[in-house]
């Protein structure tokens, strides 16, 4: 009876010595990982709007979108992030349009997509097909004739939800941004 | 005299994967590619050197009875940790390295290394016992990736093209599954001759 205390007391101390050490590091650690992550996002908002200098969030609706400016102030275009559903979890992107709704970039953030199949979304070479489609251009070619995406070889489940996704969201950004953003400058002339 | 037998022994004789069986879910997961293998490598080999000097040196405090929630402990605490502190001071280290850190945690290598020696042995031969088997662990799962990633994409550390219709299967589960079994069976046709 006497050692349910005794081994009582050492887990107790063990789990609080290492809370305590948990809790230290974290509270080191994360200003320093909020700042990476931050720098982080700003690179690959440079990578897919690299004409804009300077980003300012603008929120419609439910969604946060950046929009991009040059350096004389000119509108270049608009970041949003973006998640679709992948093969085995979420695919987190950013994509980049310019002025005419046309994909200027994408980029793949982070995913859990199959090594050596589907992880070759993130690959320079499927994510190139991108650059200058509009929304009708988004469909996988083999399944439809208008498409104008090759999918991955052995990833058709990935290539799909890289390329619904991106169709789903230049879709709204027709409808909330674009139609819209013109009305906004008809109203300042 | 120092028992260099604790170092080595990992290496070949009591090989972690290949003899003791240990850590396969892990291994499975990430040796598609060789690049993949060689970063879980080296992750397991720095917890298992970091939580088997823990245990060694704590190991006359920890109740026989509680041992092994104490080992979890420590382990995940580790890991979480090491976790921090790379996402913190290495992030392009902690962006080829991030997503293999918490699987580590799963690994039972390092848990049966705590269990079957750092809580036996002193703090010097525990540092032994982990980097031989570390070392062991990183050296099968490599060769293991290199086998996968030349024969699934015919590439090897992304570099070369060197087959020119490779395998899908080789990097799906069943191709790890095959591997490990082939290499298993290499090594111990090899002990049996060589006795």
């Amino acid at each position: 009876m006497k050692n349910v205390f005794k081994t009582g007391f050492v887990l107790t101390a063990v789990c609080v010595i290492s809370a305590a050490i948990l809790s230290f590091v974290y509270q080191k650690t994360k200003p320093l990982i909020d700042q990476q992550r931050e720098k982080n996002i700003r690179i690959a908002q440079k990578e897919v709007l690299s004409q804009a200098v300077v980003f300012e969030p603008l929120k419609i609706g439910e969604k946060e979108l950046n929009i991009g400016y040059n350096d004389i102030g000119d509108r270049v275009g608009v970041v949003m992030n973006i998640s679709a559903k992948g093969y085995s979890g979420k695919i987190d992107m950013i994509i980049g349009l310019n002025n005419e709704a046309e994909i200027n970039g994408l980029k793949v953030l982070q995913h859990t997509e199959t090594p050596g199949l589907g992880a070759k979304i993130t690959q320079e070479s499927f994510l190139k097909q991108f650059v200058g489609k509009k929304n009708d251009d988004l469909m996988l070619s083999k399944k439809d004739s208008s498409g104008k995406i090759d999918a991955i070889t052995g990833a058709t489940i990935s290539s799909r939800a890289v390329t619904g996704e991106s169709k789903i969201c230049l879709n709204w950004l027709n409808e909330n941004y674009y139609l819209r953003k013109e009305d906004k400058d008809d109203q300042v002339e | 005299m120092i028992r260099w037998n604790e170092f080595t022994k990992g290496i070949v004789k009591e090989n972690p994967v290949l003899i003791l069986l240990l850590g396969l879910c892990p291994l499975l997961a990430v040796s598609a590619t060789a690049v993949n293998s060689l970063g879980m490598g080296i992750a397991v080999l720095f917890v298992l050197v970091g939580s088997n000097l823990v245990v060694s040196l704590f190991r006359k405090f920890i109740p026989d009875g509680v041992r092994i929630p104490v080992f979890i402990i420590i382990i995940s605490t580790f890991v979480t940790v090491t976790d921090y502190l790379m996402a913190a001071y290495y992030p392009p280290l902690h962006k080829s390295l991030g997503v293999f850190v918490p699987l580590i945690v799963v690994n039972c290598i390092i848990l049966g290394r705590a269990e079957v020696f750092a809580y036996r042995n002193n703090l010097f031969y525990s540092l032994l016992d982990a980097l031989g088997m570390g070392l062991g662990f990183t050296v099968v799962i490599t060769i293991i990736g290199m086998i996968r990633e030349l024969l699934g994409s015919g590439t090897v550390f992304g570099f070369g093209n060197f087959v020119s219709y490779p395998a899908l299967i080789m990097i799906l589960p069943p191709g790890g599954f095959i591997t490990i079994g082939f290499l298993i069976g290499a090594l111990n046709w090899y002990r049996q001759k060589y006795k």
